[in-house]
């Protein structure tokens, strides 16, 4: 959609301005993907304070590595958003003892949820997130089971294998059929 | 790519989708990157694949319930800043250089995390060049262009920790002219003893070298014929005093 496709390019600028150090770039790049990063880092960790501890060093190393996107390979969007649960999948495998799985602060499934802390985020990253959840809401439930327990919850592949009791080949499976899937959705809602 | 891929292509799709999820432990890892550095530079579909993979994870992000971060994170983050900001190859810096490389490569050198010349070592070699520049003993040292009519800027660094005998190059760089290949030479005393040849993977190198740094007075990479000289030629690309 060009109105997204107008943030992307919003983006791109604040990242060149970002490159040369500048922190008014920086702060209008906390604002528009703090709330997300946020969120994904509780929903990951279950822990507001490892949560906290993500966001900081996501951000602390796109300040001090912005060099490290690459605006040829994609959106900053999703270059950020990755690094950022990069970050807090290591770091709840890291912290995986300290997982209170009954207390999580932000817990899921994120499908079919209305929320309303959603007014903390920008109106266009809404309307993305709105794409992303009905799009999951698509996948078949064994598939969506294997996505979101890789991705939200940390598991390797082989963990998730044990847990479900399933061959590892399967996980492997359906996982890249969910991504295959969500990869169509995703582009055609794009526009 | 193919409507029915092959069972080794599946094989490599489900590699690129467990990589893209941050899906994979450890060992696995390491197997998927030397699948996936021996395969995806043949295969733009995979590349392709990969990219569209990881746009996928980004936007996965955005499933969780966002949620405002709490207003001291904000003024921790700003503080810090004030001490995270170095110029060029300081440690902070090569720090910096390190992982803009990683992220580079990652999305199609398959040696995701860690891009160095040798595909299945790769994620191993970026911990270890990234923990080395990192060590609050570390050097680093900037290797200087030799000639200045390239086309493309060398920007090249070594880095080392005193007493230990690792020795990491770092950086961007062209490919040489021709068949020709990088040879790079350490020199102790006007005596140049050649470490090995090279190319640099689409603009990077990474590369580790089983030396101890302080045992040498300088460094030197030339352009060589593709098997490598006996001795360096006049097409000095750049050196550096260790």
């Amino acid at each position: 959609m060009e109105g997204d496709h107008r943030e992307d390019r919003r983006d791109v600028e604040l990242h060149q301005r970002l490159v040369m150090g500048d922190r008014g770039a920086f702060e209008e790049l906390y604002a528009r993907y703090g709330p997300a990063a946020f969120g994904l880092a509780l929903r990951v960790t279950g822990q507001e304070q490892l949560a906290q501890d993500v966001v900081h060093d996501s951000f602390l190393a796109l300040w001090r590595a912005p060099e490290a996107y690459d605006p040829a390979r994609g959106t900053f969007r999703s270059f950020f958003l990755s690094l950022a649960h990069h970050r807090a999948v290591d770091t709840v495998r890291r912290e995986e003892r300290l997982r209170r799985r009954s207390l999580k602060v932000n817990p899921g499934p994120a499908v079919g949820e209305d929320v309303a802390e959603g007014v903390v985020q920008e109106a266009w990253l809404e309307s993305r997130r709105a794409q992303v959840l009905t799009a999951l809401e698509q996948l078949p439930a064994e598939q969506r089971t294997v996505l979101e327990m890789a991705y939200f919850g940390g598991y390797t592949q082989a963990r998730i294998a044990e847990e479900l009791g399933i061959p590892l080949g399967t996980v492997k499976t359906r996982t890249l059929a969910a991504m295959r899937k969500l990869n169509r959705l995703l582009a055609e809602s794009e526009g | 790519m193919s409507q029915e891929p092959s069972a080794d292509h599946q094989a490599i799709e489900e590699a690129l989708a467990g990589y893209a999820l941050h899906a994979l432990d450890e060992v696995e890892a390491v197997r998927i990157e030397a699948l996936l550095g021996a395969h995806l530079p043949e295969c733009a579909s995979c590349r392709e694949l990969l990219d569209r993979f990881q746009a996928v994870t980004g936007d996965l992000a955005l499933a969780a319930s966002p949620s405002r971060p709490p207003r001291l994170l904000g003024v921790r983050l700003r503080r810090d800043l004030r001490n995270h900001r170095a110029p060029i190859w300081t440690r902070a810096a090569a720090v910096a250089v390190v992982v803009a490389m990683v992220a580079g490569l990652g999305t199609w050198t398959a040696h995701l995390s860690h891009r160095v010349n040798e595909a299945e070592q790769r994620q191993v070699r970026t911990t270890e060049v990234l923990a080395t520049v990192s060590h609050a003993q570390s050097h680093v040292v900037t290797l200087s262009a030799e000639r200045t009519a390239q086309a493309v800027p060398v920007s090249l660094a070594a880095a080392y920790i005193p007493g230990r005998p690792r020795l990491y190059l770092f950086g961007s760089m062209p490919n040489p002219s021709g068949d020709r290949v990088y040879q790079v030479w350490l020199v102790k005393g006007g005596q140049f003893a050649s470490v090995g040849t090279f190319l640099p993977e689409r603009g990077v190198v990474l590369i580790r070298i089983e030396v101890d740094a302080r045992r040498y007075d300088g460094l030197l990479i030339t352009e060589e014929p593709a098997r490598g000289s006996t001795s360096p030629s006049d097409r000095h690309v750049v050196r550096a005093s260790l």
